[in-house]
């Protein structure tokens, strides 16, 4: 028992160390940009593989692995400069959920690159001839690679310390970090040092890809791994500092791998337990530095006042006729598209639920799928033991099994936390579910449940077949189009008015004598529920349910489509979710490519149009009439938007 | 007659530094009392333990005879407490109409009235009516269908009046009600809250630098020092008292 512990606390220091090593450099971001920087894994992954390029899966010896390592490092800084100065430079006045989805996109575009160029096979690495092998202390093996990473974590750390609080240019970083206005104040050229810090950063990714190498078995899904432990070190350390970020670090190493002698059976579970219970404990981090802001960040669609009035009948008109071609899709499109465009329903009010939260009340999530999952396999489980039978027991039975756990997650999260925050914990919360889903028997572990028969719907007087395509695709353009009506009448009305008032102004919203933690709640409920029954339709649709329903990429397709479209818009998921769907089939063929387009759209759309096609077209409309009438502009009803 | 509000031994610390050392208060109906006192005094303190934004270490706070003490801000505001902020509070991307609606129907709300049929999501015609009649007060109906962030700073305070008042509060708290305003501006601002607590008769609690808006507008002066009461009384007796020319008002008044 003994020697298995220790053990353990070996390999949990050096996965500790690791997870430090990608964490730095996600926080020394963060502390000067403000910036929550998704890509920093891809990064990270990208240094991997070209040290592999270099060194092939074994270094011929310690000097070759060094200097991949180095070279890394040096492409991948150069990479970072780049970035820097054509993305996270336009960031900076950004709203925060527009740069948290941004550095996301930039993350899919940068993993489809890696995809597109190294391909999705597994290579396993070994460590070069005079790191290979094991110590042994008595009864403990202890391998001698894991001590080269220890080595190097605490090295790394005690040069960033020494640089912070013991030389010049720390001073400067960490004025920088408390107060950019002021620093470019008493002479300090920042958009400089914060170049340089950033370059520093993704060099520190680099090359701690290219170090971490060996004993990884190197595929394109390393840097998620990775990224997300990274994430809840900074997060649990306290946003922007490297002291915190390495305790963290150390902690959640020693927990993951105690984790896996303890529960075997659920492999990295614990490490989010402690992360979400440290975050309901102390949202604000275990040592959260204070920071000046003399940025008041710019709304996020700086949007012009458009008279919606104007076109809201040629825009109401196209909408039906849209809705009218969609819903004859099964007489004139074959059955691929019609399958496709059923889960595009789906999805487009999947996206809805989400943007009452984002759009409307203010509040981004990032665990949305784990709603989406529930629903799924409600649904599956219940229509596999009923035969297809009771369909309509099983639609509501799910919807209120969101609504109970969107009222247990949301009276808990939604009233500690807001921001950046609530998007990690939120994600957490969800990667939780997937892992406990794919390790359950009961629930098919990875393999999911399959063979989830189409029901009949039994209304009582008659008995409609929905064992059809054709017949199920008519019940789902049904469901959803009431669904969709229903939340537009719900946040069109007393209702939304008042969610529309958090989101602009919280407090504010509190001094009318609104208990605003009582209306976010319901906002949660409401979405939850409705992304569950958006789950329910899909399981007899595509007929099989896997633990990839709870995936984190699945949180995003709403962020995707509602960005697209516009999140401003009560209509604009629907609007994004159509261009997505157009745009992943056009680029299905290749593995990458799609993530890749799909990455770098929503990247520039966030930099570029953060007001969605819908504000796009709003805009070009709006200058044509300007043109025409002067610079002249009247002042419109929002509330009259479409 | 029980006072609108009352302080008791009111304490409040950051850290080891006391803001607020038992400060005691008590407000009458309808009358207006200003709070004032050098940078750092408390004020703004003592005025956020009374909204509910700052909770107090030690004393009570009781408002219409009921103990508030603990109470969260949105509570108070729906038992008749109004607040307006330094820097005007509003709601940007909402019209002047939409702001007034959304405080007259979170009035409604707090009232347990009905704001409507069921199938109904548009503002009833009672709302809308209400909201326009409040926008007018603060003469700001001609601008109604404008977006309230492309107002100048003096109107949004307007604004952020009306929405205040469409609350029905019985007190009134103001933070700074003319920070940042030009002197016209300023004495159009003082004849407004004049005009508006006479017509509804409402008690008024503010914070204000301006000594002419002070003395213009208020029936009784408090002056806070180090987080302790120095003296409180008319405009006479506060001018008059040596204490306060001794911390405060000495300059201003050899200069006049």
């Amino acid at each position: 028992m003994l020697d298995q512990v220790l053990f353990a606390l070996a390999n949990g220091l050096a996965t500790g160390m690791a997870v430090f090593l990608v964490a730095a450099g996600v926080t020394l971001i963060f502390g000067l940009l403000r910036i929550l920087n998704f890509a920093q894994g891809s990064f990270f992954m990208l240094g991997a593989y070209v040290a592999f390029s270099i060194m092939g899966p074994s270094a011929s010896s310690i000097w070759v692995f060094l200097l991949a390592a180095l070279v890394s490092g040096v492409v991948v800084a150069v990479l970072g400069l780049v970035t820097d100065m054509v993305v996270f430079r336009r960031l900076r006045n950004y709203d925060e959920a527009y740069t948290l989805i941004a550095t996301f996109a930039l993350m899919m575009l940068l993993d489809g690159l890696i995809k597109l160029i190294w391909g999705l096979n597994y290579h396993s690495i070994s460590p070069p001839p005079s790191l290979g092998g094991v110590l042994m202390f008595g009864p403990v093996i202890v391998p001698i690679f894991s001590l080269f990473i220890i080595g190097l974590g605490i090295l790394v750390f005690i040069i960033l310390e020494f640089a912070i609080h013991r030389l010049w240019i720390g001073k400067i970083v960490q004025a920088l970090a408390h107060d950019q206005w002021m620093s470019g104040f008493v002479g300090i050229n920042v958009p400089l040092m914060l170049t340089l810090t950033v370059v520093a950063a993704f060099f520190l990714a680099g090359a701690a890809g290219g170090l971490l190498l060996p004993n990884q078995s190197l595929s394109p899904t390393l840097s998620h791994a990775f990224l997300l432990q990274a994430f809840i070190a900074v997060i649990i350390g306290g946003l922007g500092n490297i002291r915190g970020a390495f305790m963290a670090a150390l902690v959640l190493g020693l927990v993951e791998s105690l984790n896996a002698v303890v529960l075997p059976d659920q492999p990295g579970v614990a490490m989010y337990v402690v992360m979400v219970a440290f975050m309901l404990w102390r949202p604000a981090g275990l040592l959260s530095a204070g920071t000046v802001d003399h940025a008041t960040s710019q709304h996020a669609a700086a949007s012009v006042p458009i008279d919606w009035a104007r076109y809201r009948t040629m825009l109401t008109v196209a909408g039906i006729a849209g809705a009218i071609g969609v819903a004859a899709m099964p007489l004139w499109a074959n059955p691929g598209t019609v399958f496709l465009a059923g889960v595009a329903l789906i999805a487009a009010l999947f996206a809805l639920s989400w943007n009452l939260l984002f759009g409307t009340t203010g509040l981004a999530t990032f665990g949305h799928a784990a709603f989406f999952a529930i629903g799924c396999y409600a649904s599956g489980l219940m229509l596999k033991a009923t035969g297809g039978q009771w369909f309509l027991v099983v639609l509501i039975a799910a919807a209120l099994i969101g609504a109970v756990v969107a009222a247990i997650v949301g009276s808990v999260a939604i009233r500690r936390t807001t921001g950046i925050a609530l998007a990690i914990l939120t994600l957490a919360l969800s990667e939780i579910m997937r892992l406990l889903i794919s390790s359950s028997a009961s629930l098919g572990r990875d393999d999911g449940v399959s063979g989830i028969p189409r029901p009949d719907l039994d209304l009582g007087f008659t008995t409609l077949s929905l064992q059809s395509t054709q017949n199920y695709f008519w019940f789902l353009f049904v469901v959803c189009g009431a669904m969709a009506l229903g939340l537009w009448w719900l946040s069109a009305g007393p209702l939304g008015r008042v969610l529309r008032a958090v989101k602009q102004d919280a407090e504010r919203t509190s001094f009318l004598g609104i208990n605003i933690g009582r209306y976010r709640l319901v906002a949660f409920i409401i979405s939850g529920s409705v992304a569950t029954l958006a789950g329910a339709l899909q399981a007899p649709w595509v007929q099989i349910v896997t633990p990839e329903a709870a995936n984190y990429l699945v949180s995003m397709q709403p962020m995707l489509s509602t960005l697209l479209g516009g999140a401003a818009f009560f209509w604009g998921p629907v609007v994004g979710t159509v261009l997505f769907f157009i745009l992943a089939e056009a680029t299905r063929a290749l593995a990458g490519l799609s993530e890749v387009v799909t990455g770098g759209v929503l990247l520039l759309l966030v930099m570029l149009a953060p007001d969605g096609v819908l504000g796009i077209i709003g805009r070009l409309r709006l200058r044509k009439r300007a043109a025409s009438q002067g610079p002249k502009l009247e002042f419109v009803a929002k509330e009259a938007r479409p | 007659m029980t006072p609108v509000l009352n302080v008791e031994n009111l304490y409040k610390s950051y850290g080891a530094i006391p803001v607020l050392k038992d400060v005691n208060l008590a407000v009458a109906d309808r009358e207006t009392l200003a709070i004032i006192g050098p940078n750092g005094a408390g004020k703004t303190t003592l005025f956020r333990t009374l909204t509910g934004e700052v909770l107090p270490e030690k004393g009570r706070i009781e408002a219409f005879g009921e103990d508030i003490t603990r109470m969260p801000a949105a509570r108070r505001v729906a038992r008749g407490f109004g607040r307006t902020f330094q820097v005007a509070r509003i709601f940007p991307d909402t019209t002047l109409l939409g702001n007034l609606v959304l405080a007259v129907e979170a009035r409604k709300r707090n009232a347990g009235e009905r704001l409507g049929g069921l199938f109904h999501y548009k503002p009833s015609a009672d709302t809308l009516a209400n909201a326009e009649q409040w926008l007018a007060a603060v003469g700001l109906g001609a601008r109604r269908d404008m977006e309230a962030r492309f107002l100048s700073h003096g109107d949004k305070k307007r604004l952020e009046m009306a929405l205040a008042l469409a609350l029905g509060p019985k007190v009134l708290m103001m933070d700074e009600p003319t920070a940042g305003m030009s002197p016209s501006d300023r004495v159009e601002m003082v004849a407004l809250v004049k005009q508006i607590r006479d017509r509804f008769g409402v008690t008024v609690l503010l914070t204000e630098h301006d000594m002419d808006v002070v003395f213009g507008l208020s029936n009784r002066i408090m002056v806070l020092n180090y987080g302790q009461v120095i003296a409180i009384g008319t405009g006479e007796e506060i001018r008059a008292n040596q204490a306060v020319r001794d911390v405060y008002l000495g300059h201003e008044v050899q200069h006049a």
